[in-house]
């Protein structure tokens, strides 16, 4: 499969060019334009209903955009898509399997539908998945993470260059979320697979994904890599003090590359700040009164929550 | 295509649904005849013979459409909902393709059923029961073949409505209105009018829920059926051909570009 080498020399193999998609007057996506670049993790972030699940589907093939170009490796016709997916494993909402077949003859069933070779590779992906103790349950009798975990087997039974997941983690445990974690961490490290997924569960997304992409009411707000992610989230400093204007001109003053916003509630925000001691100091030399001093960082909910509200770079 | 159909029939092959129908089907043939059997022995009981085991059948070929459809159910009713049909798609797998992959796989599980079932209603009739009556094994052997394309077209309707309707009660009640309903009501519709309802009867008349039932008398006393005149058996073959190519042209039309 050819990659897609667009300018700037960047492989995507997922890119969405103005994708929008409406069901009667309903615009679930509005002129939506993602990158997935070969080898990262993206993480897709959204609220319930922000579109997440819908450009998933339009990626798995189950819907069909309304206005728009998707391109997979580089491809964008539809006979092309549809070769492309065979190199896709996907997993959308919820894993598909037959309630009263085994785990293995499930497996089995995905294993001669995708033509691969061999029984064995059964066997791997049972292990792969830590699923060997129930190849011989029925797939209706699982729990609800080993049904998420059979979910990942089918998706990666194909031996996909691309798995896209739509909530993955649901229903695992704090341990099914760790190993399921290593699991997608491995598969991108040693076989160079690229992963889409999709999760409100932010915090597990910033353990694991490269790339994010912000998602609201049908529109992608932003899209970056996790190192600009962590510089837009680094460390702040939220200072209360008896006369900010004054202390703003010190600020200016003493520390003239310093990055500070006064906000609404008269509290000065340092982006970048140095260490606490500094500031106070910088106060008490000046006879202002230092009311409070927070240091904080940005999660990665606040920062979607912020992006979401309209904010741009605030912490 | 190939690999969606191979592995469709292996799961054929491990459904409990599907191997629950061909348990139930064997038992049923085997308890009527039995009963017949039994029966046969109490005085002025007429109906422990060959010929009214035959024609339970021969009478109403429209059975065969029926299971075909009820094949399509059990294999697809729940691809929608259980994501597996989502899991095809996504692995690049075109609409159109599963579609005449279904539609194939539900004819040849039908087909599989067909020559398990046949033989065991023959052999049990004929070990069972006195050969005697109007209806012979010939003419059942005959309805095979005259009502397979109409229960094949049947199959590829179930297939559709299937994947058109999200509740497969839906889907059912649709599919008995598109085989039954509508042509006996434009059968009725065609006798009751006075003026200009030659055409309209002649139509309804094509329809295999109407010539298969209106133009057969299969009773005790005799055994007339569609396709013992080669211009029935033709009108038989025609009819299903026809409902094939406009079944599977509709199919294509209206699949190849569904949301799911």
């Amino acid at each position: 499969m050819n990659d897609h080498i667009t300018n700037q020399n960047t492989i995507y193999t997922i890119e969405a060019k103005q994708v929008s998609k409406s069901y009667g007057d309903l615009r679930a996506l509005d002129k939506v334009s993602l990158h997935v670049r070969k080898g990262s993790i993206y993480g897709l972030i959204g609220d319930n209903g922000a579109g997440k699940s819908t450009f998933l589907k339009l990626l798995a093939g189950h819907i069909f955009p309304t206005s728009g170009e998707i391109r997979l490796f580089g491809q964008y016709e539809e006979k092309e898509l549809l070769r492309c997916r065979r190199q896709t494993g996907i997993m959308i909402e919820q894993p598909g399997f037959f309630p009263n077949m085994t785990v293995e003859n499930t497996l089995e069933y995905y294993r001669i539908q995708k033509g691969i070779p061999g029984k064995e590779k059964v066997e791997e992906i049972l292990q792969l998945t830590k699923l060997s103790e129930k190849r011989k349950s029925r797939c209706k009798k699982l729990s609800m993470g080993q049904k998420q975990r059979l979910g990942l087997a089918i998706a990666l039974i194909g031996e996909p260059q691309l798995l896209i997941l739509d909530e993955p983690i649901n229903g695992l445990d704090p341990s099914g979320i760790i190993e399921f974690r290593r699991l997608l961490l491995r598969l991108n490290e040693e076989k160079q697979i690229t992963i889409l997924l999709s999760s409100h569960i932010l915090t597990e997304l910033q353990q694991t994904a490269t790339h994010f992409g912000f998602l609201s009411r049908g529109k992608l707000l932003e899209e970056l890599s996790a190192e600009a992610l962590a510089d837009k989230c680094a460390d702040c400093l939220d200072i209360s003090v008896s006369d900010p204007e004054t202390y703003a001109a010190l600020l200016v003053r003493r520390y003239p590359n310093t990055s500070f916003q006064v906000l609404p509630d008269r509290t000065i925000q340092i982006r970048h700040c140095l260490e606490p001691e500094v500031y106070s100091s910088l106060a008490a030399e000046n006879g202002l009164t230092l009311r409070a001093l927070t240091r904080h960082q940005t999660s990665l909910e606040d920062y979607y929550i912020n992006l979401k509200n309209g904010g741009n770079e605030t912490c | 295509m190939l690999n969606y159909m191979k592995s469709e029939l292996y799961r054929a092959r491990h459904s409990a649904e599907i191997r629950g129908t061909a348990i139930g089907l064997l038992g049923l043939i085997l308890f009527m005849n039995l009963i017949l059997s039994i029966m046969s022995g109490l005085p002025h009981f007429h109906y422990g013979i060959t010929s009214f085991s035959y024609s339970m059948l021969v009478s109403m070929p429209m059975l065969y459409c029926y299971v075909a459809g009820d094949v399509a159910v059990m294999l697809y009713e729940s691809d929608k909902r259980n994501g597996t049909l989502g899991n095809s798609i996504a692995y690049g797998i075109s609409r159109t393709r599963i579609f005449f992959g279904k539609c194939i796989v539900t004819f040849l599980t039908s087909l599989f059923l067909l020559l398990l079932a046949l033989p065991v209603y023959i052999l049990s009739a004929m070990l069972l029961l006195e050969e005697a009556g109007p209806t012979v094994v010939w003419d059942m052997l005959a309805e095979v073949p005259a009502v397979s394309l109409i229960a094949t077209a049947a199959l590829i309707l179930a297939n559709i409505l299937l994947e058109l309707f999200d509740n497969s009660f839906f889907s059912v009640l649709a599919w008995l209105a598109i085989l039954v309903i509508v042509p006996k009501i434009l059968l009725l519709a065609g006798m009751g009018m006075s003026s200009g309802s030659e055409f309209l009867l002649d139509v309804a008349m094509w329809m295999p829920a109407n010539f298969l039932s209106a133009g057969m008398q299969v009773n005790m006393s005799q055994c007339i059926t569609v396709w013992d005149t080669a211009e029935g058996m033709a009108k038989c073959l025609l009819s299903g051909a026809a409902g094939i190519l406009a079944f599977g042209a509709a199919g294509v039309l209206l699949l190849r570009k569904r949301d799911l």
